[in-house]
């Protein structure tokens, strides 16, 4: 980058919130995806206005910007793989409104998802997408990714609860999406279309979403699958007799080990799976459908039906499933946390050529899902230093995708494509649709500045 | 000089960020140079070569609190806490310390020396700073704020053996830390009135020195270690049950940062790990006692009201967090209130609030807040860093007054 147009830069923003020393670059040059790029530039904007003044200057003279958040995205979304300028927006984090009455929030991009779920949840109400990053993603994370979580396959994702957004484009213009109202269908849906958009269609400075009124209880029951196609016969059994769990999750027989190795927490570790199944909404109502639950449970084989008879001992059952990621990362030093997704019939199938898999590459892969949405999260286990597993490790991740696809699924449920999955999309993508999408990217963003190397 | 089984922990980092939330620098900066994350990413690029040593760079680590949570936080068991620990020792071992740490060094290793200045700071803040009101301040606290010294050493004047009250159950070593013994000999006096009338007679050896934790967290590790090695020869002995602190950062450096020191140095740690093995806070050793706590057993109409801040050395290096509560709720006449975020830093963190004010204030902030809102009388905590930066940071009209745990009870102890 010239010194004379950093310098314009940084005047935007002042020195204070710019930055280009080696140290501050390293830290930019990375999340947890596996490779890694040192931009020249990092700007922590304020503003709309800000970041609008930093895209005319990155526009005029043709330079890559990638917008950050947290960054613990898992498709390598905000690597600045082409140099330039990383926008980190977490300092914009402000929550300028919450509309109890109407049900509405207006937030900056920086605000974390987990901290705003608290204020909302003072005035009774919900903000249900939780990735599973919640403590650290920024909502303008979970909107450049569509984020879901445990509870997608009750509430939705992030998709589901947007409202309107403020976007700033390539050359700089603001573009105001949506509104306040709950029912909008003026013009195209062009939140929807920014949403999921991963920062190359233009940068996010303000987001409207919906909320909704907090359920009053909740109830947990877990269930010890022997057999794995028994727990994914019980889900789909659960979900056909009109329940709709608001988390429905699976852990298999490599993750129950070592989450019991590392935890103790008397899991058995020989049975094929373990389902958490949580139901919300009324007390009233609750106790007919954990015992509904509990009999489906038991007609298909369950070993034993736990239900929990109070918060604490629910909170006891869910922390088998809040240290699985812990206990396998504990075991060596990478992981990657894949999220290829299938229709829910095809679950127990998946889930058995995920096991072939790391058989035939000779990889260590634990399988955890959101059962309920047929959403896979195998970790696939290596060490980077060691050349010939990260070839093994690529070679069975692209097979975990070829197998999603063959069963009629999708190369990310949740993660989003980013670097990890660019080269994969025209499996999923047909001509037409990559060539739709080239041609969205290209009438947004000519000159391809923002977020290049990624997704398109 | 960096420990290679520390190098190793760098390549487990999935870079997940999972230690951010939890950051009390990140918080406030909202910079990934002041987060965990960022942090250990620099250290891994400075030992692979592509970093060098530059003063951005030591700011960038040295603005770290050591406060432990992003280690604790972490799922791939990084153990930050010891990459930050001794890629400080290369960064001092390149850079040298700044001029007035080499002087608070100079002090904390040389006992006369430090009496001197406390002896000078005492006149100075009577002469000076009282007389005057003047609205100066050190970092974010007003000078009229900060602590007197005491007359003179606390240990040389409570003697090295204070025999127990009545029928003498068993026998412990009281380290007691620069604070106690050269400002706040009213925590020191609570202590021994506390744990002699348990039936325990107490060893207060004088020549025990300052346990130098603020010495090598800073980096300089091979500077410490005559200190750190001659406490270790006076608290190495079989005949006392065990050795009590008052002072969190004294006792996580002993039960904790002083056997990672040896470690990576390369030197014995035996002596090291029996030392370590017999530390206790003073709270964990009196709950022991909780059934026969000599205490005063009466009600009054309107309680005190007493929150806790767990001290980050206390919370995180010692794993001491339920004993000062439940010494708390034995009292009949105070009533505890949970603040949120208890074990959230204070942003004092020893000379940390002089030198990077802003970050400070900022964790300060959030947790003066949290304080407040428990509409607490009183502030109890087991640390005199703590207690420094929390009175001079609690200046409202209103605010509660803090003061450590076993000052409390030894108030309600039975004549
Ligand atoms: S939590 Fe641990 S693994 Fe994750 S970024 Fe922090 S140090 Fe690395
Ligand atoms: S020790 Fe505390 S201040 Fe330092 S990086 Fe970890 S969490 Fe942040």
């Amino acid at each position: 980058m010239e010194d004379r147009v950093k310098k314009e830069l940084i005047a935007v923003v002042g020195p204070d919130r710019a930055t280009d020393k080696p140290e501050d670059l390293v830290a930019y040059s990375l999340d947890p995806h596996i490779e890694e790029h040192l931009p020249d530039l990092v700007l922590y904007p304020l503003s709309t206005e800000e970041v609008s003044a930093i895209m005319k200057i990155a526009y005029r003279e043709g330079i890559p910007v990638t917008p950050r958040g947290s960054g613990t995205n898992l498709a390598g979304e905000t690597v600045p793989v082409k140099g330039g300028i990383v926008l980190a927006m977490s300092k914009m984090d402000a929550i300028l409104q919450i509309d109890s009455d109407n049900r509405v929030a207006r937030v900056q991009p920086g605000v974390i998802n987990f901290e705003f779920q608290q204020e909302v949840a003072k005035y009774g109400l919900m903000y249900p997408p939780d990735p599973s990053s919640w403590k650290m993603a920024t909502m303008g994370g979970t909107v450049g990714t569509n984020s879901g979580g445990p509870k997608t396959l009750k509430y939705g994702v992030t998709r589901d609860y947007l409202l309107g957004l403020t976007v700033v484009l390539a050359n700089g213009d603001v573009l105001r999406t949506g509104g306040l109202a709950i029912k909008n269908v003026t013009g195209y849906d062009l939140t929807r279309l920014i949403c999921g958009s991963e920062g190359t269609l233009g940068i996010v400075t303000e987001i409207i979403v919906r909320l909704i009124p907090k359920p009053r209880a909740s109830r947990t029951v877990r269930a010890d699958f022997p057999r794995l196609e028994d727990s994914s016969n019980a889900v789909a059994a659960i979900i056909g007799a009109g329940i709709l769990p608001a988390g429905l999750e699976l852990m298999d027989r490599v993750v129950i080990s070592a989450v019991e190795a590392d935890a103790k927490l008397g899991l058995p570790t020989d049975v094929d799976a373990i389902l958490l199944i949580e139901v919300d909404g009324d007390p009233e109502g609750l106790d007919a459908q954990v015992r509904k639950i509990e009999k489906i449970l038991e007609d298909n084989k369950a070993r034993t039906v736990m239900a929990a008879a109070n918060a604490e001992e629910a909170d006891k059952l869910w922390t088998a499933r809040r240290s699985a990621v812990s206990a396998m990362a504990r075991l060596r030093p990478n992981t990657a946390l894949e999220d290829a997704t299938v229709p829910v019939s095809n679950l127990t199938e998946m889930i058995r050529r995920t096991v072939d898999i790391a058989k035939k590459y000779n990889l260590q892969i634990g399988v955890l899902a959101h059962a309920g949405d047929g959403n896979l999260h195998p970790l696939v286990l290596f060490d980077q230093r060691d050349k010939n597993e990260l070839q093994r490790v690529e070679a069975a991740t692209e097979e975990i995708f070829r197998a999603a696809l063959s069963l009629g699924g999708t190369l990310s449920g949740e993660h989003g494509i980013g670097m990890a999955k660019a080269r994969f999309l025209p499996m999923e993508l047909d001509e037409v649709a990559m060539s739709v999408t080239r041609r969205i990217k290209e009438s947004l963003d000519p000159k391809k500045i923002l977020n290049p190397g990624k997704f398109v | 000089m960096f420990a290679e089984a520390i190098k190793e922990d760098l390549y487990s980092c999935l870079k997940c960020a999972m230690c951010q939330p939890v950051c009390p620098t990140y918080r406030v900066m909202r910079m990934e140079r002041y987060a965990p994350r960022g942090r250990v990413q620099m250290v891994k690029k400075y030992l692979e070569g592509d970093l060098s040593i530059t003063k951005s760079l030591q700011e960038a680590l040295m603005s770290c609190i050591l406060c432990e949570a992003c280690a604790q936080a972490c799922p791939s068991g990084v153990r930050l806490d010891r990459v930050f620990e001794n890629m400080r020792m290369e960064l001092h071992e390149t850079l040298g310390p700044k001029f007035a740490k080499k002087a608070l060094f100079a002090a904390l290793q040389d006992p006369l020396l430090m009496r001197l200045g406390a002896g000078i700071a005492r006149v100075g803040s009577r002469m000076i700073v009282a007389p005057l009101n003047i609205e100066w301040k050190l970092g974010n606290i007003p000078l009229n704020r900060l602590p007197v010294f005491n007359r003179s050493s606390f240990r040389s004047r409570v003697g090295e053996i204070v025999p127990a009250k009545g029928a003498r159950v068993g026998r412990v070593l009281y380290f007691t830390g620069c604070a106690t013994d050269l400002i706040n000999e009213d925590v020191g006096r609570a202590v021994v009135k506390v744990l002699t009338s348990l039936g325990l007679e107490v060893l207060v050896p004088r020549d025990q020195v300052c346990c130098s934790v603020p010495i090598f967290l800073s980096g300089a590790r091979r500077e410490a270690l005559p200190n750190v090695q001659k406490n270790l020869d006076i608290l190495d002995r079989t005949d006392v049950d065990a050795i009590v602190v008052d002072c969190a950062t004294c006792g996580g450096g002993l039960k904790k940062a002083v056997p990672h020191l040896m470690e990576d140095l390369g030197l014995d740690t035996e002596k090291a790990h029996r030392v370590a093995s017999k530390i206790k806070d003073v709270s964990e050793v009196v709950v022991e006692y909780l059934e026969e706590l000599p205490i005063e057993r009466k009600t009054k109409e309107s309680p005190l009201t007493v929150t806790y801040h767990d001290p980050c050395h206390m919370v995180r290096s010692m794993k001491v967090s339920t004993p000062p509560r439940q010494l708390l709720a034995a009292m009949d006449d105070v009533r505890f209130v949970e603040m949120a975020g208890a074990d959230q830093c204070c942003g004092g963190a020893g000379s940390f609030q002089f030198e990077h004010v802003e970050i400070s204030a900022g964790v300060t902030s959030r947790k003066t807040a949290n304080i407040r809102a428990t509409g607490a009388q009183t502030v109890a905590t087991g640390c005199p860093g703590c207690r420094l930066t929390l009175t001079g940071n609690l200046l409202k009209t209103g605010d509660p007054t803090v003061v450590h745990t076993l000052q409390l009870l030894a108030e309600r102890l039975r004549a």
